[in-house]
């Protein structure tokens, strides 16, 4: 057995957009921090180019996780230092405005997502994580072909803008980017972290929180080896208090784990997708230039349209058919683009621990309305008709129950003429919302206006989970710019209650029994 | 949770009949580890995960029994055969089957470029020498700063 022992100020549960932001800031406030990452730490030179090992090594599950019921939707996610972060594809969005009011005027989150202060956040991560708009030079046939499409079609697109100006534009940002370009939080904050005196555990898995009459003092888990194999026991105290940042996904299931119910996991949200393929003439070279470099948003339309390109293990599956046919399509990838839509969708799902499987599983529910389905179908028949306008011999829409290949734009129609059910698209979900929500009433959020968990003193939850609702948008600045708020104020609070009690016992808040609603001891 | 050996064999005849050898694109014995492949899915896979890729493999293999009315596994099939029921399933009504059908198209992919020369031959990396410059000159590119030509 190899068990783990520590204990800071701060402990930190996740190390991706949310997590790796609040040690960030927290360190440079000179607090003590602790990270513990389920996942490994990986090496940028040892991460494998092909799909499967790269899957094998950062991807949680290989991938295969998906929501329960007749027609699951697959869940990307990491697990790894850098969270989702170290997988994607670096799109930098800041919060909509709209959403920001509506956050503030309905939610009572008025102080933490203040204009001036968020904006100020934002400003600083932008120059500390090397945003800039993908230059034309990186955009590769498929950002081209699709700006291309959108313009022929009136619509309104703009250069993708990323954290990572040093893009060099090898289309692997999901194996993980070659060179560090991009600033993604296992070669930024994490590392930052680190060198402001912060402390990382990687393989340190965390199943629940410990409480002590009513206040967080620490977690309790178990440490892994390289297979997941449990090989030791994992305890950490917390001297001022606990922040988990685990995901919309995980993080309900760590409270929940801790005893803690209520509003947990009760509103999961998420941006799901699907892309469409196309086949042209001339050479379109998606393995050429930025992962993603243009961008149509239609945020009134509830949808946002990207270029994406994925490596050759992702496109052969895609094209239709096997045999011949599918060979011969195989044989000419560098002809292929594809592009996709992410919708803003008003479904709400459910977030629980799964009743069986290793710690740290979950089990989500979350169903689609049929509004969402048709903004689903609308997406999907824009992208085809943008590729027609492109120039595509061939688009392949990916339905069931629609003909797999069509070669007229008049057969757009195809698309359109009946709803079509989830089963019947091949979506997928990554940008994942809204389980722990925070908001000024207990009763509908799970953490207040501070990130606080209602009722329990020294309890957080920073990470996409966090935020009330989705947004439209990409999301990991949205998660880190409201982290930098939430951890900002934090270290402020603790840092006058600290200086109140000139360096005598650290103790921050005085213990409070929790709250009736929160099952935890 | 290691497959059997008649699973094995299972996994090589579905996923090599993805292919065939008079199509454009090529995958010679042995270019492609799908056995490989399987197991490094189940290995990373959660429970649920795992018995998917099991049961996928057994539908896709009893198929031409369920489908055809065959006594008969997938493997016992002339390889034209394989193919074309494959290529059923991909299409198949039924959200189960065509799901599991295509969970096992991935685990091809995956094997297939896996493989240098496979990888190659599909053209994904050929030199993208300036591609459609035309193309590119010609479009007005917008950017948060403006637009720019
Ligand atoms: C393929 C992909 C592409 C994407 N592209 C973009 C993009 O371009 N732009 C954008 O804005 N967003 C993108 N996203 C979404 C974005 O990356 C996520 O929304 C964001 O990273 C979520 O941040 P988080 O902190 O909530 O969770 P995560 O980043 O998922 O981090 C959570 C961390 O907690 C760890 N963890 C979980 N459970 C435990 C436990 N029990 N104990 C210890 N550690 C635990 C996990 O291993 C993980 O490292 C993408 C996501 C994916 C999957
Ligand atoms: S496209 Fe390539 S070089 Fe650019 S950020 Fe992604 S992985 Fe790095």
């Amino acid at each position: 057995m190899s068990d783990l022992e520590d204990e800071a100020d701060f402990v930190i549960v996740g190390t991706g957009a949310g997590g790796a932001t609040a040690a960030r800031v927290l360190s440079a406030a000179g607090h003590s921090v602790v990270m513990l990452e389920e996942g490994a730490r990986l090496v940028t030179a040892d991460r494998p180019r092909d799909l499967l090992g790269a899957m094998a090594q950062a991807f949680r599950d290989m991938g295969t996780n998906a929501t329960e019921g007749a027609s699951p939707l697959p869940l990307l996610q990491a697990r790894c230092v850098g969270g989702a972060t170290a997988i994607n594809s670096g799109i930098i969005w800041r919060l909509p405005d709209e959403v920001r009011r509506e956050w503030s005027e309905r939610r009572g989150l008025g102080e933490l997502v203040d204009e001036r202060g968020l904006s100020e956040a934002f400003d600083a991560i932008e120059g500390e994580l090397e945003i800039t708009d993908t230059a034309p030079s990186l955009w590769g046939g498929n950002a081209t072909l699709m700006a291309r499409g959108a313009e022929a079609l009136g619509l309104v697109g703009k250069a993708i803008a990323r954290n990572a100006s040093r893009c060099k534009g090898s289309a692997q940002c999901l194996q993980g980017c070659p060179g560090e370009a991009r600033q993604s939080m296992d070669v930024s904050y994490v590392p930052r972290a680190i060198r402001q005196g912060a402390r990382l555990h990687a393989r340190a898995r965390v199943d629940r929180v410990r409480f002590d009459g009513g206040r967080a003092t620490g977690v309790e888990g178990a440490v892994l080896d390289a297979e997941r194999r449990v090989v030791g026991a994992l305890r950490v105290r917390a001297r001022r208090a606990v922040i988990v940042a685990a995901s919309a996904v995980q993080s309900p299931v760590i409270l929940w784990r801790s005893g803690l119910r209520g509003p947990v996991g009760e509103t999961f949200m998420a941006h799901p997708g699907c892309a469409v393929v196309g086949r042209f003439d001339e050479p379109v070279g998606m393995g050429f230039g930025a992962t993603q470099a243009y961008e149509v948003p239609l945020r009134e339309r509830r949808m946002k349209l990207e270029s994406i390109s994925l490596p050759p293990e992702m496109i052969a599956a895609r094209l239709p058919g096997a045999g011949p046919a599918w060979q011969e399509r195989l044989a000419h990838l560098d002809h292929v683009a594809q592009w996709a839509v992410q919708v803003r969708m008003e479904a709400v799902g459910r977030v629980r621990p799964a009743w069986f499987g290793r710690g740290g599983e979950a089990s989500v529910r979350y169903a689609p309305t049929r509004a969402d389905m048709m903004r689903v179908r609308e997406g999907v028949a824009t992208l085809c008709r943008m590729m027609f306008a492109a120039g595509a011999r061939e688009v392949y829409p990916g339905i069931a129950g629609v003909r797999s290949v069509l070669r007229d734009p008049s057969e757009v129609a195809l698309v359109e003429a009946r709803e079509h059910p989830q089963s019947h698209y091949s979506m997928m979900a990554s940008h994942l919302f809204a389980s722990c929500p925070a908001g000024a009433d207990p009763a509908t959020s799970a953490v207040g206006p501070d990130l606080a968990v209602h009722g329990v003193n020294g309890l957080y939850v920073m990470d996409s989970s966090a935020l009330p609702t989705n947004l439209g948008v990409n999301p990991q600045h949205s998660i880190m710019g409201v982290t930098w708020r939430a951890a900002e104020r934090l270290a402020q609070r603790t840092e006058s209650a600290a200086t109140r009690c000139v360096g005598a016992v650290r103790e921050t808040a005085a213990s409070v029994p929790l709250s009736s609603r929160t099952g935890a001891a | 949770m290691a497959f059997t050996d008649f699973e094995r064999r299972w996994i090589v005849a579905i996923m090599s009949a993805f292919t065939t050898p008079e199509g454009e694109l090529t995958v010679a014995d042995g270019e492609a580890d799908y056995v490989y492949a399987a197991e490094v899915m189940a290995a990373g896979s959660r429970l649920k995960a795992r018995v998917g890729l099991r049961v996928a493999v057994w539908v896709v293999a009893l198929a031409p029994a369920w489908a055809l009315g065959r006594a008969q596994t997938l493997d016992e099939l002339p390889a034209a055969g394989r193919t074309e029921l494959i290529a059923r399933l991909l299409d198949h009504r039924a959200y189960l089957v065509r799901g599991l059908a295509t969970l096992l198209k991935l685990t091809a992919t995956l094997a297939m470029m896996r493989s240098p020369a496979v990888r190659a031959r599909s053209g994904y990396d050929r030199a993208a020498d300036a591609r459609s410059p035309s193309t590119r000159r010609a479009l007005p590119l917008v950017t948060s700063q403006g637009v720019m030509t």
